[in-house]
């Protein structure tokens, strides 16, 4: 399958073979309502976060700048767990459905099936993330906040958000089964965000700040917090965000380049 | 009258007994006396300071050997408390870095440390030094900063429940649109 993938253009008609397949999945995954339903788990989460905000006399002690801080941290983490559910469920999820042998008898090379599936997915954060912009508005309206946080929750979001669809549709290429890739890479963002709520004194010491600065979740709303609650403008804290542009050119970067050998059997089983 | 006094003996007796085995004894109030060193002088750089919430502040402590021996493995540890019983402070929210261990410390010599802390709720705190020694038989503790944090900006409830209804209402009115539409295709 890979060799015949190999002899077939790049383009398909006048628009690239990623484009066409990116729209196609995004029709599916939008006008299906699949999408929309996310979303609507989405908004509610955050509903519920700045009502009891704004109400809770518990939760109200919070500052209004480390109340920004919390509903963007809030809305970059869900948005990759969307993202990162929709890419293990991209190809696995084909294969499953046994729709994945037509995807691959098209004309499109495998690469661009790949990368229209990654389109897809990261369509998720980047309408995640307009959903939130009303509540990180709303609750920083006192405080200037806002134009920050739309700049940092923008970069950090699309950095995590490209990092985990490269771990979604790896895992999805290789596993054995779409369960066992929607686990696999829930469990991943699971350790990666695991690091991001250890408190203080385990991120002291050489090891503790590496691990927070390898670890593109914890490094990312670091950044976030800095920028929000210490007011730092956006490249004081620049150097946090090196091991995140890493991961995010790297993990899509292989899922593309090993997607071209994207077959119907699970990698893992050949 | 014997019979009674010999009552009243047998009642007394053993509350005297035991009033006196809780009275402190000279050992005692020479342990409380021996819990501060005072060889080990602890002073801040600030006694009084005012910010606002979520500002970060430093300041430095100095802590002097005025002894002839050596001061070997002590310890310091900044302390931060409010006086009002109706502000929560957890010192780890406002300074992660809260103990500090000492080099050796020759007689006459002193050393500065600093400390590093971040504003987390409003009201009127204490914070203070305190040194204590690697046996924990002394503890010396500098004087206090009087700190003043401003009162805090919070998130006010007005206005929230049209957000909070009216994204997802639009949201689920966009998914019903769509089953609409599909149902329409079929």
């Amino acid at each position: 399958m890979a060799e015949q993938s190999a002899v077939v253009p790049d383009m398909v008609g006048r628009e690239p073979a990623w484009a066409i397949v990116g729209e196609q999945e995004l029709r599916d995954l939008w006008l299906s309502g699949k999408g929309i339903a996310m979303m609507l788990a989405y908004t509610a989460l955050l509903s519920i976060n700045t009502y009891v905000i704004a109400s809770n006399q518990e939760l109200n002690f919070l500052e209004q700048r480390e109340a920004v801080s919390l509903t963007l941290k809030l809305a970059v983490a869900v948005g990759g767990l969307l993202v990162v559910l929709a890419a293990a469920d991209a190809l696995s999820g084909e294969r499953e459905r046994g729709t994945l042998e037509t995807l691959l008898l098209t004309p499109a090379p495998r690469r661009s099936i790949v990368v229209g599936k990654a389109v897809a997915a990261l369509s998720l954060w980047l309408a995640a993330f307009a959903l939130s912009l009303p509540y990180i508005w709303w609750i920083g309206r006192d405080v200037g906040t806002f134009g920050a946080a739309t700049a940092g929750g923008l970069a950090v979001g699309t950095l995590l958000a490209l990092a985990l669809t490269g771990i979604g549709l790896l895992v999805s290429m290789w596993a054995q089964s779409n369960g066992l890739s929607v686990a696999i890479s829930f469990f991943v963002l699971l350790i990666l965000a695991a690091p991001s709520q250890l408190p203080a004194e385990a991120t002291r010491g050489w090891a503790g700040e590496l691990l927070q600065r390898v670890d593109p979740f914890s490094a990312g709303l670091l950044y976030l917090e800095r920028l929000i609650i210490n007011a730092h403008p956006l490249s004081q804290d620049i150097s946090l965000l090196l091991f995140p542009v890493l991961w995010a050119a790297v993990l899509p970067g292989g899922a593309v380049l090993l997607g071209a050998r994207l077959s119907l059997v699970p990698r893992s089983s050949g | 009258m014997t019979r009674l006094s010999m009552a009243v003996l047998a009642c007394v007796l053993p509350l005297a007994l035991w009033t006196s085995g809780t009275t402190p004894t000279p050992a005692d109030a020479a342990t409380v006396a021996a819990s501060s060193n005072e060889d080990v002088v602890v002073d801040l750089s600030r006694s009084t300071l005012q910010v606002g919430p979520g500002e970060k502040l430093s300041f430095t402590s100095r802590i002097g050997n005025n002894g002839s021996i050596s001061l070997r493995g002590y310890v310091a540890h900044l302390n931060i408390l409010s006086t009002d019983e109706g502000v929560y402070v957890d010192p780890e929210d406002w300074s992660p870095k809260r103990t500090q261990y000492l080099d050796e410390l020759g007689p006459g010599k002193s050393t500065t440390l600093t400390w590093n802390v971040q504003a987390v709720t409003s009201g009127p705190l204490i914070l203070f030094v305190s040194v204590t020694s690697p046996t924990s038989d002394t503890v010396t503790s500098s004087g206090p900063l009087d700190l003043t944090v401003r009162g805090q900006r919070v998130v006010s409830s007005g206005g929230v429940v049209p957000l909070v209804v009216w994204m997802p209402a639009g949201v689920l009115a966009l998914l019903g649109a769509s089953q609409l539409r599909r149902r329409r295709h079929r």
